[in-house]
C-alpha cells in the first residue's frame, strides 16, 4: 500500500469526494437509518450494500487491491448493530449500557483507514470531533429525555445531540417569534385598558389581599406517563387538579381529547367532581391501545366549573352642599379616614371585578337626582375561557337605586332570590338587590370575553337614608357575578409501532 | 497651748449646725388658662380592632374637656357601615356635658361612652373586611383671653419715666381653648377730640386645636350631615373689653384664615382722657365659636376559620 502511495497515489480531489461521500452516507445512516437503534431486515441488506459500494469504491480510489476497506466498512455496518443489540440487552441506562456506548465512538473506523492511507484531512477530524462532543452529550439529562419523546430506544447515538440541539434552536425561534405576538396582545390589551381608563371607562380592583385561600380550580402537572408510548398499550397522561371554595359546593367536569377529536377512554377516577371546601386530585386520561395510532398525538385536559366572583367597593357619602363648603374652605372632608381612596376588592378566582364610583367622597344631591354612575369591569384573569356570565346581582346601599335600565336588562329583586350562601348577609332593609335579565345574560358579550364593562345609572331615592346622621357616611356596593369557567392545559404523546413487530 | 486651738476649733465646728437656706414656700395656684386644646376625642386604646362575625364589641370613647370652657350642650354623632355593623338607633347620636378646667379642677373633666357595635355575616368568600367608624364631636366653646396691656397717652412721647411702653405681646402657649389669640399689637391714636386719644389693639386669631371651627349658633348642626352655609366655617365672634370699657372689633364675626394670620382691629372709638398718662389695664378678648372634633377608626371583621 505503502508502494501505491509512492508510485502516484489518488489525487487530493478524488480524496476529498470519497471522504464527502463517506460522511454524508454515515451522517444519514445514523440521522435516518439506524437513528432509532431499531431497525428492519431491508434496512440492514441496504446498509450491507451501500457499505459494500463505499468499500469497492475505497479500494478503486485508493488503488487498493486488499480486502482491507471490506473489513472497515464491513465493521462500520456490523458494530452498530451489536452495540444496540448489547445496550438493549443490558439496558440503555444502566451502568454497563453507558459503558457499552463508549463504542459509538468508533462508529466512524473509516478514518482509520484514512490514517493508515496518511490521509487525514481537516475534515475528518472536524467530523470525528463533532460525533466524539456529539456523543459526549447524549449522555445529558435533556437528550436522553428528548430521545425518549422521540420513541428512540438507542439513545447513544451523537446524531441525537446536534438534532436536539436543532429542535432546540427551533423552538427558542419560534418562541421568540411568538414573543412580538404576545407582547402585542399584552399591549394591545394594556392600551385598551389604558384607552378605557382615560375615558372612565375601565374600573379598578384589587384581590382580596386578606384573602388566605387560592379560590377556583387549578391544573397542574399535565403529562404523559411514559416517555413514548407503544400502540399496542394504553397512552395514560395525568395532571394534579386542586380546587379549592368557600360556602358553595365546587361542581367540576373534567374531559380529556386527544388531538382535539379523540375522546379518552377513561378518566380516572372519574370525570366529574364535587368539591365542598377544598381538596386534590390525581386525574388520569387513558386511551385505550390502539387508539392512538403511531405518531405525536396533542392531549388536552379540561376542567369545567361554575364559580362565583364577588366584590365591593366601600365609599364614603357626604351631602353635596357640605361638600362643597369643605372644599371651599380647604378642609380635607377624610380627614382621618384610613382609607381615603377606596377601590373594589373582589374575591380570588379566575374573574376580575373592578368597580368605581368617580372621586370620593362621593357628592350627595337632594332626593331624585341623579348619584354617580357605577361602573363595573369583569376581567378574565386567568388563562382560561369565561365560557357564559349566568348571573349577576347588584347590591346597592338603601336610598339608593338605578335609574333607569336604558342598555342593559336590569330588574330589581330582593335578597329571597340570591344565591342562598349570601342570604345571611343579604338584609332587605339594607340594600336594594338587582340582576341582570336572563336575556341579557343571553348576550354573545357575556360569553369568552377578555373584559367586559357595564355602566349602571344610580339615582338617590332617599338622601336621609344613605347619609344618616352623621357629616359623612361611608356605605358599600356589592356585585356576585357567576360563571361558567373553562381551564385548559395540554401535552404531548409519543406513540410507536408495537415493539415485537419493529426489532430486526 | 499648740494641742488646745485646733481642739477648741474642732469642738467650735461641731457646735454648728448646717442650716441650708431657708426655702419659701409658696403656694402657687394651678395654671389653668393656658393650652390650645378643646374638648378632645380619645378612644380606648384596648378597644378591639379584630372581631369575628356575628360578634359583640364595644367601643369606648372618651370626651375630655382640656380647655377651660364649660360645655353644656354638647353633641355627637356616628356613622357606621350598617351592612357589616349594628348599633342601637339610639346610641348614633346624643349630647354631652364636660366640664372645662378649673382652678378647682385642673384636669378638666370627661365623659366616657361606650358603644356596643355587633357584627353581622360577612357573606361568602369575604373572609375579612375593615369597617369604618367615625366618631363626630360637636359643641360651642370660647376662648377667654385675659391680657394686660400698656396705655400710652402721650403720643409726642416727651413724657420720661413711664410705667410702661406699649408694644406687641404674643401668646404662643394659648388660652385654654383650641382658637388663640396668637399675638395683640396696642396702637394709640389720635382721636377727633384733641383731649382723648383713640385706643386701639390688632389681635391675631389662629385655630390651634386639630377640629374645626363654625359659627357659634351652628355647633350642633356641624355634627349633622346638614350643609353650614358659606358662613358657617371657620367664623368665630369676637368680643374685647379694655377695663370697663367695651370695644369695637371690625370685622366680627370673621373669619379664620386656614392658611396665613387673621387679624381683627379692636378700638375704643369714644377714646380716653389724655392726661391720665401712662398706665396698665386689662384688656380681655372673648371669642365664641363652635367646634367640630372626629376620630375615625376601623374594626376588621373576621369569618372564623
Amino acid at each position: 500500500m505503502a508502494d501505491a502511495m509512492l508510485t502516484g497515489g489518488p489525487s487530493r480531489g478524488s480524496v476529498l469526494l470519497f471522504t464527502i461521500a463517506v460522511i454524508l452516507i454515515h451522517a444519514i445512516d445514523f440521522l435516518f437509518v439506524r437513528r432509532s437503534g431499531v431497525v428492519s431486515y431491508t434496512t440492514v441488506i441496504t446498509l450491507a450494500v451501500v457499505y459494500t459500494f463505499l468499500a469497492f469504491l475505497t479500494q478503486g480510489i485508493f488503488k487498493d487491491k486488499s480486502p482491507e476497506p471490506f473489513i472497515w466498512f464491513g465493521a462500520m455496518w456490523l458494530m452498530p448493530f451489536v452495540v444496540s443489540w448489547l445496550i438493549r440487552i443490558v439496558g440503555a441506562t444502566s451502568g454497563m449500557g453507558k459503558a457499552i456506548s463508549v463504542l459509538v465512538v468508533f462508529y466512524p473506523l473509516f478514518i482509520f483507514y484514512l490514517i493508515r492511507k496518511n490521509q487525514l484531512t481537516g475534515l475528518v477530524i472536524l467530523y470525528i470531533l463533532l460525533w466524539m462532543f456529539g456523543y459526549l452529550f447524549t449522555h445529558v439529562g435533556d437528550i436522553q429525555t428528548y430521545a425518549g419523546q422521540q420513541g428512540i430506544e438507542m439513545p447513544y447515538n451523537p446524531v441525537l445531540s446536534y438534532e436536539y440541539l436543532l429542535d432546540w434552536t427551533w423552538e427558542k425561534l419560534k418562541q421568540l417569534a411568538g414573543v412580538p405576538g404576545k407582547a402585542y396582545q399584552a399591549i394591545e390589551q394594556e392600551i385598551t385598558r389604558s384607552i378605557r381608563a382615560a375615558k372612565g371607562d375601565y374600573y379598578t380592583g384589587t384581590v382580596d389581599a386578606a384573602a388566605q385561600k387560592r379560590l377556583g380550580v387549578y391544573l397542574e402537572n399535565f403529562r404523559t406517563s411514559e416517555p413514548f408510548f407503544y400502540e399496542d398499550i394504553p397512552v395514560t397522561a395525568y395532571a394534579t387538579m386542586k380546587a379549592e371554595t368557600l360556602d358553595r359546593e365546587l361542581t367540576i367536569q373534567v374531559t380529556c381529547e386527544a388531538d382535539d377529536m379523540i375522546d379518552a377512554n377513561k378518566i380516572l377516577p372519574m370525570d366529574a367532581f364535587s368539591v365542598m371546601a377544598t381538596d386534590q386530585f390525581d386525574i388520569d386520561c387513558i386511551w385505550n391501545k390502539g387508539v392512538l395510532k403511531k405518531g405525536l398525538h396533542d392531549l388536552k385536559l379540561t376542567a369545567e366549573f361554575d364559580f362565583i366572583t364577588r366584590a365591593y367597593l366601600k365609599h364614603y357619602v357626604m351631602n353635596r352642599d357640605r361638600l362643597r363648603e369643605y372644599r371651599r374652605q380647604n378642609i380635607d372632608p377624610l380627614a382621618g379616614v384610613p382609607d381615603k381612596s377606596p377601590t373594589a376588592i373582589y374575591t380570588s378566582g379566575p374573574l376580575r371585578i373592578g368597580m368605581g364610583l368617580g372621586q370620593q367622597p362621593v357628592a350627595l344631591g337632594q332626593r331624585g337626582e341623579a348619584f354617580p354612575s357605577l361602573g363595573i369591569t369583569l376581567e378574565n384573569a386567568w388563562e382560561g375561557k369565561v365560557l357564559q356570565v349566568t348571573d349577576v346581582f347588584i347590591y346597592l346601599p338603601e336610598g339608593l337605586t338605578i335609574s333607569t335600565t336604558e342598555g342593559i336588562g336590569l330588574v330589581s329583586t330582593t335578597c329571597a332570590d340570591v344565591p342562598d350562601e349570601e342570604q345571611p348577609a343579604c338584609d332587605d332593609s339594607l340594600v336594594n338587590v338587582y340582576k341582570l335579565t336572563p336575556e341579557e345574560l343571553a348576550l354573545p358579550i357575556y360569553r369568552e370575553f377578555t373584559i367586559k364593562n357595564m355602566r349602571i345609572y344610580l339615582k338617590i331615592a332617599d338622601p336621609d337614608r344613605i347619609l344618616g346622621k352623621a357629616p359623612i357616611a361611608v356605605q358599600n356596593i356589592k356585585t356576585s357575578v357567576q360563571y361558567r369557567y373553562l381551564l385548559e392545559r395540554t401535552t404531548s404523546a409519543s406513540v410507536r409501532e408495537p415493539a415485537a413487530e419493529a426489532s430486526p | 497651748m499648740n494641742k488646745t486651738i485646733p481642739l477648741l476649733l474642732v469642738l467650735f465646728l461641731a457646735s454648728c449646725q448646717f442650716v441650708p437656706f431657708e426655702r419659701k414656700e409658696t403656694m402657687r395656684l394651678p395654671e389653668v388658662s393656658i393650652g390650645t386644646q378643646g374638648v378632645e376625642v380619645f378612644l380606648d386604646p384596648r378597644m378591639q380592632h379584630e372581631v369575628y362575625e356575628g360578634s359583640p364589641f364595644s367601643m369606648l370613647v372618651t370626651l375630655s374637656n382640656l380647655g377651660t370652657m364649660d360645655v353644656e350642650e354638647g353633641v355627637y354623632t356616628i356613622s357606621y357601615e350598617p351592612q357589616y355593623l349594628y348599633l342601637p338607633r339610639q346610641q348614633v347620636q346624643g349630647r354631652f356635658v364636660v366640664r372645662g378646667k378649673s382652678v378647682f379642677n385642673p384636669q378638666g373633666s370627661e365623659r366616657q361612652l361606650n358603644f356596643i357595635f355587633t357584627t353581622k355575616p360577612l357573606g361568602p368568600q369575604v373572609e375579612r373586611y375593615p369597617a369604618t367608624i367615625t366618631f363626630n364631636a360637636c359643641y360651642p366653646y370660647a376662648t377667654n383671653a385675659p391680657i394686660i396691656t400698656c396705655i400710652d397717652t402721650d403720643l409726642t412721647g416727651k413724657k420720661t419715666g413711664k410705667v410702661c411702653t406699649p408694644q406687641p405681646q404674643s401668646f404662643a402657649k394659648g388660652q385654654g381653648a383650641p382658637v388663640v389669640v396668637a399675638t395683640v399689637e396696642p396702637r394709640m391714636l389720635p382721636h377727633e377730640n384733641p383731649n382723648l386719644i383713640r385706643p386701639e389693639f390688632i389681635l391675631t386669631l389662629r385655630n390651634q386645636g386639630t377640629g374645626e371651627v363654625v359659627a357659634p349658633q351652628l355647633s350642633r348642626d356641624a355634627c349633622s350631615g346638614r350643609p353650614l352655609g358659606p358662613e358657617g366655617w371657620n367664623v368665630v365672634e369676637v368680643g374685647a373689653q379694655l377695663s370697663d370699657s367695651v370695644l369695637t372689633c371690625t370685622p366680627t364675626p370673621v373669619k379664620i384664615k386656614l392658611a396665613g394670620e387673621t387679624k381683627i382691629v379692636c378700638s375704643l372709638p369714644e377714646g380716653i382722657d389724655a392726661r391720665l398718662g401712662t398706665f396698665t389695664a386689662p384688656l380681655l378678648v372673648t371669642l365664641d365659636y363652635g367646634y367640630l372634633n372626629s376620630l375615625t377608626t376601623q374594626v376588621t371583621i373576621l369569618k372564623p376559620s
